[in-house]
């Protein structure tokens, strides 16, 4: 018998982190193909083994919860097993978390395909102190059991011989089990499968008993295909669908969809009371011990604003003796550059252009390193799955969806794979609103601009400027959302099941190569396109020359003090003090002079309400091209301003010459506007055109607005 | 003079360095510019993209 079916194809299903693309790996080694599904861009993986005389086709499908239409992932996996008919399917089931995963299970068994259960990852399960009978719940499953242990390799001939011996066996027909939605609901399933009969509808390859389930489930895909296949026939089924639902809601007191679910449920609870015990019953295990704390429904939030909060005080406080270090070590090559190259526009470049610039911004590389390393460290550990589920409710709170909190998170490291990362969100409303939203989530290339600004007006209480800035951040795209939401993107959110792996003692390995990952990018970005900017922003800061047209006769009036210096009349000190203030005179003339001073200038009347000079309007509109570039900017306009011989570090020249509240408002105002170039090339690529000049007006106008608010309240008190 | 020469030199490949590369990104399929997370990113929206 075996003999008649050389090839098998089986189809590897299961949830995320279930341990499905190891087991897939296991079988197949090297022998992968990645292609698409056909029409949709979801990754399909297949792979070929040859065992026992068989040639075997694995097609490992997208990982879901469930099998119903929330999500393209979902819809995928389920036609596949419809409409390709494998040989088998194979469900893998994280073994200590069998409530959940079983949940698929149930829904594989309904589509009433040869199936096979393997029970992955059991070392874990036993060591927590879990007992499985598998055979019992293999009896109770109606379906053959392989246990495995993918992380080692185990269990996969098992399963081979599994599979070859449900393939064998298939045309026995074996007990099918059925999960039993209580009296009034089978009463209506019946009722829908004798209309369907009745009116003779196309079911096409479905099972009717499942189509009748789906339709009362309210399966958006399910009832489209119908409509289409059955035509205007499909208004009588639709009647008696919609009595059959009105009929369970009045009778239960809860929709279909909800019975159903619990019933499946109730099924899985039901069978791992017989099969399932846990020694240590009443134990915790250590999971679950700290969730019972970062996860509380009091405690979780303010647990995790805490750890932010921690987090920016470890990343100012370490941070500033590498960065003062560093800031040291650029201070002593303009030092050194002044002395090997001549006076002149070549040395200026040097030396107020590249070091100014890309010195300004590598200068804060080890702050980058401690965030990174700070977000490694809670990503690998498995917080930041906590804090989207303590995130969730109130993310659906404020009309978004659980799964937005994820693209929101990556929006602190950087934006433009935020917005990539919306994607996960199959509603395109959810979709919009995450990325409209996501600007305010400050990305690593504003912290540069943050800890000079806070270095600079608020040396003691840096850290918590910081955080009070992404405070404000979240706030205000917690306010955008219930904006959007109520006005340009009204309706409901999907439901969401969220994923929580187990606690894990990251790996100092792992944590270093994310970071150093990260951190690398950021030397490389100032290595180029800094680099490249600042050049540009040196020449415009320097061209059009002024000449001989100063306002006055700074020449004449150095010369005089010269005199006066020789003559006896005044000290060296008071000479050299003298001279630094005409010379500052000058170079604030030879700015004002050049291309980015009229710029600015042209610009300064819109932002005068802010506080704003032309020079921070100048860094501004210089950190769309990428934030980090403020800082560049800041860093080549203060050292073409000091006179020669003047080693003003940035931040004190910044000291002197606005007020904190004007330093406060300008980080606000690079905190809400609209994140850099890149960004909008990316929200066009993924929004249309349309929301991104959407995107840009509004961050914009928001910026402005708030700044306006702050810096015209704040003068009052001042 | 030759100050003037070089760094209109320096400039016009700074600018022509910019515009090739904000034209090689926009013309990428998966854009990843400047990104910390590619990686990540990419393991994460594996099933998506």
């Amino acid at each position: 018998m075996a003999k008649e079916i050389r090839e098998i194809t089986i189809a590897l299903s299961g949830n995320p982190n279930s341990g499905k693309t190891t087991i897939f790996n296991n079988l197949t080694g090297l022998r992968q193909h990645v292609g698409n599904y056909p029409g949709v861009t979801v990754e399909k993986k297949t792979g070929v083994i040859k065992y026992k005389g068989y040639r075997i086709n694995v097609v490992d499908l997208p990982g879901t919860y469930s099998l119903t239409a929330y999500s393209l992932d979902e819809i995928v996996a389920r036609n596949f097993v419809i409409n390709e008919k494998p040989d088998v399917v194979v469900d893998v089931v994280d073994s200590s978390n069998l409530e959940r995963n079983l949940y698929l299970a149930t829904q594989l068994m309904e589509l009433d395909v040869p199936l096979i259960l393997a029970f992955n990852m059991t070392d874990v399960a036993k060591k927590s102190g879990k007992k499985i009978d598998i055979g019992l719940l293999s009896e109770l499953f109606g379906t053959p059991i392989v246990e495995t242990v993918g992380s080692r390799g185990l269990g996969s001939d098992e399963l081979l011989e599994a599979v070859i011996k449900v393939v064998s066996s298939r045309k026995r027909k074996e007990k099918k089990v059925e999960v039993k939605y209580g009296e009034e609901v089978e009463n209506e399933i019946g009722k829908i499968i004798s209309v369907l009969k009745k009116e003779k509808v196309p079911i096409l390859k479905f099972d009717a008993r499942w189509i009748a389930v789906k339709l009362l489930e309210q399966d958006r895909d399910i009832i489209d295909t119908l409509k289409k296949a059955s035509g205007p026939e499909y208004s009588k089924i639709e009647d008696a669908v919609t009595g059959s639902i009105n009929h369970i809601t009045s009778i239960l007191r809860d929709t279909p969809e909800v019975i159903i679910a619990d019933g499946r449920y109730g099924f899985i609870n039901g069978a791992l009371r017989e099969a399932y015990k846990e020694v240590d019953s009443g134990k915790l295990d250590v999971s679950e011990k700290i969730d019972r704390v970062l996860t509380n429904r009091i405690l979780g939030i303010p647990i995790f604003v805490l750890i932010i909060w921690l987090m920016f005080q470890f990343v100012f406080t370490l941070g500033k003796y590498p960065m003062g270090w560093i800031e040291l070590g650029f201070e002593k090559l303009s030092v050194l550059i002044t002395e090997i190259v001549p006076q002149g526009l070549i040395r200026s470049l040097l030396v107020d252009g590249i070091i100014g610039g890309v010195g300004g911004v590598i200068t804060f590389t080890p702050n980058i390193i401690l965030l990174f390393f700070a977000i490694a460290l809670l990503e690998d550990s498995g917080y930041m799955a906590r804090a989207a589920f303590v995130m969730d409710r109130i993310m659906h709170k404020i009309g978004l969806h659980g799964k937005s909190f994820i693209p929101l998170i990556i929006g602190f490291g950087c934006t433009v794979p935020a917005y990539m990362g919306s994607r996960i969100l199959e509603n395109r409303r959810d979709r919009l609103v995450t990325m409209h939203i996501n600007t305010f989530m400050s990305c690593g290339a504003r912290l540069p601009v943050y800890i000079l600004f806070a270095g600079a007006f608020f040396p003691a209480i840096a850290g918590n400027v910081i955080f009070s800035i992404y405070l404000i951040g979240v706030l205000m795209a917690v306010i955008m959302a219930r904006v959007l939401r109520a006005t340009r993107f009204k309706g409901e959110s999907d439901p969401f099941v969220m994923e929580l792996p187990p606690y894990r003692i990251p790996t100092l390995k792992g944590i270093l190569i994310h970071t150093w990952e990260r951190t690398w990018m950021y030397i490389k970005k100032a290595g180029t396109i800094i680099l490249a900017i600042s050049i540009l922003v040196w020449i415009l800061f320097t061209f059009p020359m002024i000449g001989n047209n100063y306002s006055q006769d700074y020449n004449g009036q150095i010369e005089k003090i010269e005199q006066s210096y020789r003559s006896g009349e005044i000290t060296e000190d008071e000479l050299n003090e003298k001279a630094a203030v005409i010379e500052g005179k000058m170079a604030g003339e030879r700015l004002t002079y050049s291309t980015a001073g009229r710029i600015g200038r042209f610009l300064e009347p819109a932002f005068r309400p802010l506080g704003f000079d032309w020079k921070i309007v100048v860094a501004t509109i210089s950190g769309i091209a990428a934030k980090e570039v403020v800082v560049s900017t800041m860093g080549t306009l203060y050292s073409i301003q000091e006179a020669e011989g003047q080693s003003d570090s940035l931040k004190t020249a910044l000291y002197k010459h606005y007020h904190p509240l004007v330093g406060y408002n300008f980080m606000l105002f690079t905190l809400l506007y609209f994140p850099c170039m890149a960004g909008m090339v990316m929200f066009r690529k993924e929004a249309g055109t349309k929301e991104m000049l959407f995107q840009i007006g509004y961050t914009f106008l928001l910026a402005w607005v708030m700044s306006f608010l702050v810096f015209q309240i704040g003068r009052l008190f001042i | 003079m030759w100050e003037i020469i070089i760094i209109a030199v320096t400039g016009l490949a700074a600018l022509a360095y910019l515009i090739i590369f904000f034209i090689r990104q926009s013309n990428k399929k998966n854009m990843c510019m400047g990104c910390p997370y590619t990686d990540e990113c990419k393991k994460r929206n594996s099933n998506k993209l």
